[in-house]
């Protein structure tokens, strides 16, 4: 199914003020890909996660699956959509009942859905999940306090799988694992996309990550995405200052890599958002700012086929990159 | 070896846990010379904290160091008592811990809890001050005397770190070990902290440990690499040879399952498979071999020794029965 977001805002109420968390983001997810999102903490990747998965209301803007618009849905209809689209949690310690074996934590979540009909079918079920997750059935009669942090990310993904949903929303789901068990869940979540056709949101503040599983790439600041295009060309040729600057400020695991890279140092801190900056989002930080820049906000311009960018001289500042990326895709 | 400023020498240390000695850092070694960046990597309980509490002399109540020897500038602090270890804690070795908002009062403002550190070492009065408002300077820190006057919550979480490296180098200590202190960070600012000790480390010949679970880290900050598993150290060298040709299989299956940051291919991650172990139940033989590719019937009984690779170590140093010209790909 096709994941269509448009302008998307949440605004929160606070003592302080209100926080634009998520302030106007838009973008498509095709059937059977994945949409890659990045950015510092506090951009709003989880506050866009939890509305695509109804967590959270919407205070604006539409979620339309193959057309259907389920931004305000309620009552059957949210309840439907709950089948159809599914969220992975950063935590598998916080995100599993902690009283619950695995096969009843994924029972429940059948039953409750009513995917199966009586005992047997729910055990059948249960270890046809877990297999497709890389466990056997012996795991079922396990606590999760008994598991590792990625046996536990797997019970996590099963359960999301148990709905046999269409879209996953999956928010930092390696994030917290140990390093050596990380691909093993990213490998896990590839093979399961292509083998099940499903279409993921995929949330990460590790751009390698994002690198590597994602079909398109959307960076976000302060609560808006500055830069949307293709995996390759968003990840090694950005157009946008910011995006640069985050890849730079990624440091590489290869020393001679490390030693002969160019980096411009990005200086200051992600500003408030409950005061975001005027004009540029980015302003405040960039290394390119001209006055233009603090008055006048940059809308996300079509600068090369499906490759989108939020600033207003990407032109002037990245001819050569931008020439390559009209030419390769072009 | 004994231009050394830090060295330390078959570390023991070991965790009471349900009426156990638990062995959390198992014959650890290393050097650190003046200007120096030595990185310590490993996974989450692999016993990086629990070497560095050593080295400080700060150990939880619950740990015990059981053997090995620890020299800072020509002392053996084995040897001293711990009004002699205090006076060393500052001026020769700090450290920053690994959680900001733990490690600073938060009823306290900022400037204050840098001078109390350096009044514990006879620094008083104006100088202490002046010297407190310095150090936060030197860290970057945007107006310092104004700074100074804030509270812990006040600060960003870029701003506390910056606060807890200028607490820990306020004393011009000769080495610095820091546990994690980018970790909680974004990139951006993870970048800004890592400038800064490089920038320390070049200008004042600062020695620095720099404890991380992150690769990309360690190929920025560090010359050399101590990896641990399991409370062990079983892959060490300088960084760029060991990027290049890990000598452990555990060092290569981390650095192989990273994707990759270039090219247009993005083939499935090798991985290893299986997870840590847990400390209290070991597994026999190398503690390594449950998850190894390279594994040989030898090592499910002897557990290898920390050796040199190549002409005297020109290959660093690795705790594997296997040498790399023998491994199966
Ligand atoms: N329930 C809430 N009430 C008020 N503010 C909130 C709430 N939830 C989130 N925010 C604010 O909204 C902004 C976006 O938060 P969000 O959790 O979406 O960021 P994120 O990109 O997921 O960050 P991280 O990488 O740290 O997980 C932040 O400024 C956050 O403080
Ligand atoms: N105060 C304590 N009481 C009991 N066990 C402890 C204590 N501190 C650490 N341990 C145990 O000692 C082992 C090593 O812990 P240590 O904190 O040194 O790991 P680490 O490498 O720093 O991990 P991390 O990356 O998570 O910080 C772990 O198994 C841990 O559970
Ligand atoms: S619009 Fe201006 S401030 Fe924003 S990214 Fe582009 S150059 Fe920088
Ligand atoms: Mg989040
Ligand atoms: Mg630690």
């Amino acid at each position: 199914m096709t994941l269509v977001v448009e302008d998307l805002v949440k605004h929160f109420r606070t003592r302080d003020g209100i926080v634009r968390a998520v302030d106007g983001v838009s973008f498509t997810v095709e059937r059977g890909q994945t949409l890659g999102l990045v950015g510092e903490s506090g951009c709003g990747k989880s506050t866009t996660a939890r509305m695509l998965v109804r967590l959270d209301q919407p205070t604006s803007g539409r979620i339309l699956l193959d057309g259907e618009d389920v931004a305000f849905a309620r009552g059957a209809t949210l309840s439907k959509l709950r089948g159809r689209i599914q969220m992975v949690f950063q935590d598998p310690y916080a995100s599993l009942d902690p009283r619950l074996t695995v096969g009843q934590t994924l029972g429940e979540v059948l039953t409750v859905r009513r995917m199966v009909d009586g005992d047997a079918q729910r055990r059948t079920r249960v270890n046809e999940l877990l297999e497709m997750v890389g466990m056997t059935a012996s795991v079922a009669g396990r606590y999760p306090h008994q598991l590792s942090g990625g046996q536990r990310q797997r019970v996590g993904i099963a359960r999301a799988l148990a709905v046999e949903p269409e879209v996953m929303v999956l928010d930092e789901p390696v994030s917290a694992l140990d390093v050596s068990v990380r691909a093993e869940v990213m490998n896990l979540l590839t093979r399961l996309r292509d083998e099940l056709g499903l279409t993921y949101v995929f949330i990460s503040h590790d751009l390698g990550m994002v690198r590597h599983i994602s079909d398109r790439i959307a960076v976000m600041y302060l609560g808006r995405v500055l830069e949307i295009g293709g995996w390759r060309a968003l990840s090694d040729d950005p157009l946008h200052p910011y995006t640069r600057s985050l890849r730079d400020a990624v440091p590489v695991p290869d020393p001679e890599l490390e030693a002969q890279r160019q980096v411009v140092e990005l200086g200051g801190e992600v500003p408030d958002a409950i005061n975001p900056p005027a004009g540029c989002l980015f302003h405040t930080r960039c290394p390119y700012v001209e006055d233009r820049c603090r008055v006048e906000t940059p809308t996300l311009r079509e600068l090369a086929p499906r490759h989108q960018v939020a600033c207003h001289f990407s032109e002037r500042l990245f001819p050569d990159v931008l020439a390559e990326a009209q030419q390769v895709s072009g | 070896m004994s231009d050394a400023v830090l060295e330390v020498r078959h570390l023991q240390t070991v965790v009471r846990s349900g009426g156990r000695d638990l062995p959390v850092v198992r014959d650890v070694s290393f050097d650190v010379r003046a200007g120096e960046a030595v990185a310590l990597v490993g996974e989450s309980g692999s016993g990086k904290t629990l070497t560095a509490l050593s080295v400080m002399g700060l150990l939880p109540d619950a740990a015990r160091m059981t053997g090995g020897t620890v020299r800072l500038g020509g002392h053996d602090v084995g040897a001293l008592d711990e009004r002699q270890r205090r006076r060393l804690r500052g001026p020769e070795i700090a450290m920053i811990y690994q959680d900001p908002m733990t490690s600073l009062n938060p009823l306290m403002r900022v400037g204050p809890q840098v001078v109390e550190g350096l009044e514990a070492h006879g620094v008083t009065g104006a100088e202490a001050k002046a010297r407190a408002i310095e150090a936060l300077g030197e860290v970057g820190l945007p107006r310092p005397e104004r700074l100074a006057r804030s509270y812990p919550h006040q600060l960003s979480g870029g701003q506390r770190q910056r606060v807890m490296i200028a607490m820990a180098v306020a004393l011009r200590p000769k080495v610095l070990i820091a546990d994690e202190p980018t970790t909680a960070l974004d990139v951006t600012i993870q970048q800004q902290v890592l400038s800064l000790a490089d920038e320390m480390r070049r200008s004042t010949g600062l020695a620095l440990v720099w404890i991380t679970h992150d690769l990309g880290v360690v190929a920025r900050v560090a010359e050399r690499v101590l990896v641990m598993y399991a409370g062990r150290v079983v892959e060490s060298g300088e960084s760029r040879a060991l990027f290049r040709e890990p000598q452990h299989p555990y060092t290569a299956g981390l650095l192989g399952s990273i994707p990759r940051v270039l090219g247009a291919e993005r083939p499935e991650l090798p991985q290893i498979g299986g997870a840590p172990p847990d400390i209290a139940a070991l597994p026999t033989g190398c503690p390594f071999h449950p998850r190894c590719p390279q594994r040989v019937d030898q090592c499910q009984v002897d557990d290898p020794r920390l050796e040199p690779r190549g002409d005297d170590g020109a290959n660093g140093w690795a705790a594997c029965w296997v040498p790399r010209d023998r491994w199966v790909s």
